[in-house]
């Protein structure tokens, strides 16, 4: 039995190496996303174009705009009225606007009358900068104790932010996006690699004829589907340990928790996802068909899984559907034995139920599969 | 090791196959004796590759049973596997693998290691024509070379029944003739070969035959056992210019079972043939085409076909 694996295995090696496109696109191809994504995050929420419009042109607001450059998330530049910020938000060239109102310092040193407001206006479109600039906003003002009222440029978005006095980001004090997008893009990519490469695996020797030949020699369907596996795992998991490594050593991603227990997780949660890749190849007739749909539901996966947007801001029943993806897990595992050190200790129920997941998935492949074989 | 139940090489009891509501292989029932080369006849469609895969395990019989070489094709097909080898109708070895890598796959698959490989890898390369050639990609060989290739990779574990379906398809003739000396190098050998095909000059190499139409047998025995009992009436063969009007005059007469074409000849078929001769003179003076032979032949299994073919038709 061993054998048969063994010369299964030999053979989808040297087809993959002769495989001029394929090859070198499942190398390099995580690889190139995986450096854009941390180039381009990498940099933080800085130097935002930021149009200023100071009415008071006191001390006091000066010192505001100081304290504001200082954050390096502001990058002011001055104009004069109200319809130049307007213009300059709707067109795309600021994308923050700070207004102080006149009698900004007087109402500053008179401690019986009201409060000072600064106006800070925010362009939403882009909802994570927006974030990361409303929190640093909030710390400016805040340092001056004054009570500020923020709106979102976008309409009906906005609401008013009740003043945090004491804000301090855990875990991520450099509020480094980077932080936050590269674990998600490596739990992304490795779930994606190995299960595209597995569903494409056996649809190919079915597109070719090949499947037929082979269900006619002793090779039994578990001797299959390991032979196929073993390349994709291969694959895969080298891919996974290589981005951590450019991850880690290139961007200063933290890694925080124990080496080797992320390396097992990784290797058991990969397990899982080519599980559900094997199911599709079990099932599509081409290859091209296995790909589109494996790509389909990697995108379903991806959106529900906290990729893009936190799973906590999605409606209930869309983070109830979120559970039965294994990548929502993972990344919460990921990220926390990265950034948080977190053991065994903390996530061993996501761990349980990415196993519980996987062996559903697996049941169900091989079920689909000998049903597949006798018609 | 699992007891085989009879000395047969096959044995189809009341085969049948049922898609919904097409019966692709009905009550289909015949023995292939060891170490003959039997061949499924029909046109396509008519359920010869359904037989097969039935036979190989790939596709269940909606009912009727078979055992292959005395084992069941139900229960026991993985006993099957071990001891047979199968070439497809289309072409199934892996085309960006070379020679040497094919055979060293489907050897490794079937078991077959070390020394005792060695030795059937250069036997397969002698008789397929292909030493020096190890190292080509296989996409890179043409038709008769592919061919015989797929047929050394189904007998590298040296099985004792092989299943050939349709394995000429798309060869050239003299390709065709050297793949067929092969199998009866084979047959010789001891290897039952079991093959489906509707080139009926093939059929003439069979020992034993069996005529598929629409998924039921329609005729079963030796190709002379056949035309013997099949034919229905004599075959008139007619070399003659204008063959096309000829036949157009000839099929007006309404006197004939088959009035074909056969390349530039004419096979009209009849009971008692020779009381029609003159009158398929006069037709065909009429007609204006010239006469340059006409004579009863004996009747080739194409003939013999198509008229149980008719036969099958009309009942």
């Amino acid at each position: 039995m061993l054998y048969r694996i063994w010369k299964l295995t030999i053979k989808e090696l040297i087809q993959l190496v002769r495989d001029r496109l394929l090859a070198p696109f499942v190398l390099l191809g995580p690889l190139a996303e995986l450096l854009l994504i941390a180039w381009s995050t990498s940099q933080g929420i800085e130097h935002l174009p930021t149009a200023v419009l100071d009415l008071d042109r006191s001390a006091a607001s000066r010192g505001m705009i100081a304290a504001m450059i200082n954050t390096e998330t502001f990058a002011p530049y001055f104009v004069e009225t109200l319809d130049q910020i307007t213009e300059d938000i709707h067109r795309g060239r600021a994308l923050a606007a700070w207004i102080i109102p006149r009698g900004f310092e007087a109402r500053l040193l008179d401690a019986s009358g009201d409060s000072p407001s600064v106006q800070v206006i925010l362009d939403g479109a882009d909802a994570m900068a927006a974030q990361t600039a409303s929190e640093v906003a909030k710390g400016v003002v805040a340092s001056y104790g004054q009570q500020i009222v923020l709106q979102s440029a976008l309409p009906g978005v906005g609401n008013p932010v009740p003043l945090e006095m004491s804000l301090r980001v855990w875990f991520n004090e450099e509020m480094k996006e980077s932080n936050y997008m590269i674990p998600s893009e490596l739990g992304f990519l490795a779930a994606a690699i190995t299960a595209m490469i597995a569903s494409m695996a056996i649809a190919r020797e079915r597109e070719l004829g090949t499947l037929e030949q082979l269900m006619v020699t002793p090779i039994r369907t578990v001797e299959l589907v390991i032979g196929k596996s073993v390349i994709a795992i291969a694959l895969g998991y080298t891919e996974f340990l290589l981005m951590l490594g450019l991850v880690v050593w290139g961007f200063d991603v933290p890694l925080r928790g124990s080496l080797p227990l992320l390396m097992v997780i990784a290797f058991l949660y990969m397990l899982v996802e080519l599980g559900w890749g094997l199911m599709i190849s079990a099932v599509a007739r081409t290859q091209m068909q296995a790909l589109l749909v494996a790509l389909m539901v990697v995108m379903v996966m991806v959106v529900f899984c906290g990729y893009a947007f936190p799973v906590e801001t999605m409606p209930p029943l869309m983070q109830a559907i979120a559970n039965i993806f294994p990548l929502k897990h993972w990344m919460v595992i990921f990220r926390g034995i990265l950034l948080k050190g977190a053991g065994v200790d903390v996530f061993w129920r996501e761990l349980l139920t990415i196993a519980g997941l996987g062996a559903v998935i697996y049941t169900g492949t091989v079920l689909l599969m000998r049903r597949k074989q006798l018609e | 090791m699992l007891a085989r139940v009879n000395n047969h090489a096959v044995e189809a009891v009341e085969l049948t196959k049922q898609f919904d509501r097409f019966t692709a292989v009905n009550r289909v029932s015949f023995t292939v004796r060891r170490g003959e080369i039997f061949g499924f006849l029909g046109p396509n469609g008519a359920g010869k590759t359904t037989m097969i895969r039935m036979l190989l395990g790939l596709l269940a019989p909606t009912s009727g049973q078979a055992t292959v070489l005395g084992f069941d094709i139900v229960r026991q097909a993985s006993e099957i596997r071990q001891h047979i080898g199968y070439m497809s109708q289309r072409f199934s070895l892996y085309n960006d693998l070379t020679v040497a890598e094919n055979l060293d796959f489907f050897g490794g698959i079937y078991g077959v290691k070390g020394k005792r490989f060695r030795e059937r890898e250069r036997y397969v390369l002698k008789m397929a024509g292909l030493q020096g050639r190890e190292r080509e990609l296989t996409k890179n060989l043409s038709g008769g070379w592919r061919q015989r290739l797929a047929l050394g990779c189904a007998i590298l574990h040296e099985p004792e029944m092989l299943f050939l379906d349709e394995p000429t398809a798309g060869v050239d003739p003299i390709s065709r003739r050297r793949f067929w000396e092969l199998l009866y190098a084979l047959s010789e050998e001891g290897c039952t070969i079991f093959v489906t095909t509707h080139y009926m000059d093939e059929a003439e190499h069979c020992h034993r035959l069996a005529f598929i139409q629409r998924g039921r047998l329609v005729a079963i025995g030796s190709p002379e056992a056949i035309k013997r009992e099949k034919m229905r009436g004599q075959v008139l063969e007619i070399d003659c210019a204008a063959p096309q009007q000829a036949i157009n005059a000839l099929r007006s007469m309404n006197l004939f079972d088959e009035t074909a074409l056969y390349g530039a000849l004419i096979h009209v078929v009849a009971e008692d043939i020779e009381v029609h001769r003159a009158r398929i003179e006069a037709v065909l003076r009429e007609a204006g085409a010239e006469i340059r032979s006409m004579d009863v032949i004996a009747p080739s299994l194409e003939d013999v076909f198509i008229a149980s073919v008719r036969g099958g038709d009309e009942s």
